[in-house]
């Protein structure tokens, strides 16, 4: 057999032994991941209504209970974060929100604000949709995510 | 001082090559939902091939870095290493060129590394490496067949 055709067939090797481990491991993991599920994790969220940094600060300084959630990972979290806001990873979220008993908070508060690291927030979406499936009202993104918080005169902490 | 040229020009780049993909694979092979919505946020692929992907593609890292590591099938994992690299490198730069802010989902969950101009060039860079690698592993031989393990006939010009 020549060198690129031997070259090939190991390829095709590689791939299917990977390819098996892989759904193997799936297969048998704690949380596997729904496949052939057109609404599941791969799906491209339904976007979130969006509230700007300008309007956040009017509503509080109008005195409304606004609870921000910072969704991004822990290592941008401890760099820096709103003041007062919950953390919990988008990546961890239904699990989070059930721990820290979320439901009593967000019911407490006249809205909620989800906020990540990216302009698009897809993640943020995301949890957006989760809280609104979870009967929680007023569920809204923050445009423009910790970047534009940041810029913003409001409280923060470690920024 | 043969043996340390061999080692810098052959053997280095394909463990470091190997590191980078088995790396990147382990930390992507235990947060499949995670996986499934960085792919998601590519908006390139449905939904089943993102959870698809997402639950085959780290063990694809994990196994062909793996074998580049140890010096199994070198070219067929190089060329292998290659085509992975050259369409995460498409990827992130579709991403870019549509003006997506999104993360790389380039190592899992652990960080929060946007999808950019830098990881183009750094996937350029790999790209080039399992090139390298591929080109320098030699025609293959039976066993461990990389050019470095291929024991030479007296007087025979090393390429």
């Amino acid at each position: 057999m020549s060198g690129w055709r031997k070259d090939l067939l190991r390829c095709v090797v590689v791939l299917a032994v990977s390819s098996s481990l892989g759904l193997l491991t799936n297969a048998f993991a704690r949380r596997p991941v729904p496949l052939l599920d057109s609404s599941g994790p791969g799906a491209w969220p339904e976007r979130a209504p969006r509230v700007s940094v300008e309007q956040l600060q009017e509503e509080l300084s109008a005195g409304r209970v606004l609870l921000i959630v910072d969704v991004r990972n822990d290592v941008p979290f401890r760099a820096g974060h709103p003041a007062g806001a919950v953390h919990v990873p988008a990546s961890e979220f239904v699990r989070g929100y059930r721990e820290l008993g979320l439901s009593r908070v967000l019911e407490a508060a006249d809205g909620v604000v989800v906020m990540c690291d990216s302009a698009e927030c897809p993640s943020g979406d995301r949890v957006a949709r989760i809280l609104s499936d979870l009967g929680h009202g007023n569920v809204r993104v923050l445009q423009g995510g910790w970047k534009a918080y940041e810029q913003s005169t409001l409280g923060k902490v470690g920024a | 001082m043969k043996d340390r040229r061999r080692w810098l020009v052959v053997v280095a780049p394909r463990i470091l090559l190997g590191a980078v993909l088995l790396g990147a694979g382990l930390l992507k092979a235990g947060s499949g939902e995670a996986g499934a919505e960085a792919l998601a946020n590519y908006r390139l692929m449905p939904a089943a091939l993102n959870q698809l992907l997402a639950v085959v593609l780290p063990w694809w890292e994990i196994m062909v870095g793996s074998m580049l590591i140890l010096g199994l099938w070198v070219r067929a994992c190089a060329g292998f290493a290659a085509l992975l690299v050259a369409c995460f490198a498409l990827a992130v730069g579709s991403a870019l060129v549509r003006g997506l802010d999104i993360d790389c989902g380039c190592f899992g969950t652990t960080t929060e590394l946007k999808a950019g101009l830098p990881h183009v060039a750094t996937n350029g860079f790999l790209l080039a490496l399992a090139l390298w690698v591929a080109r320098r592993s030699g025609p293959q031989t039976a066993g461990a067949d990389s050019s470095e393990a291929r024991p030479r006939v007296a007087g025979e010009v090393v390429p």
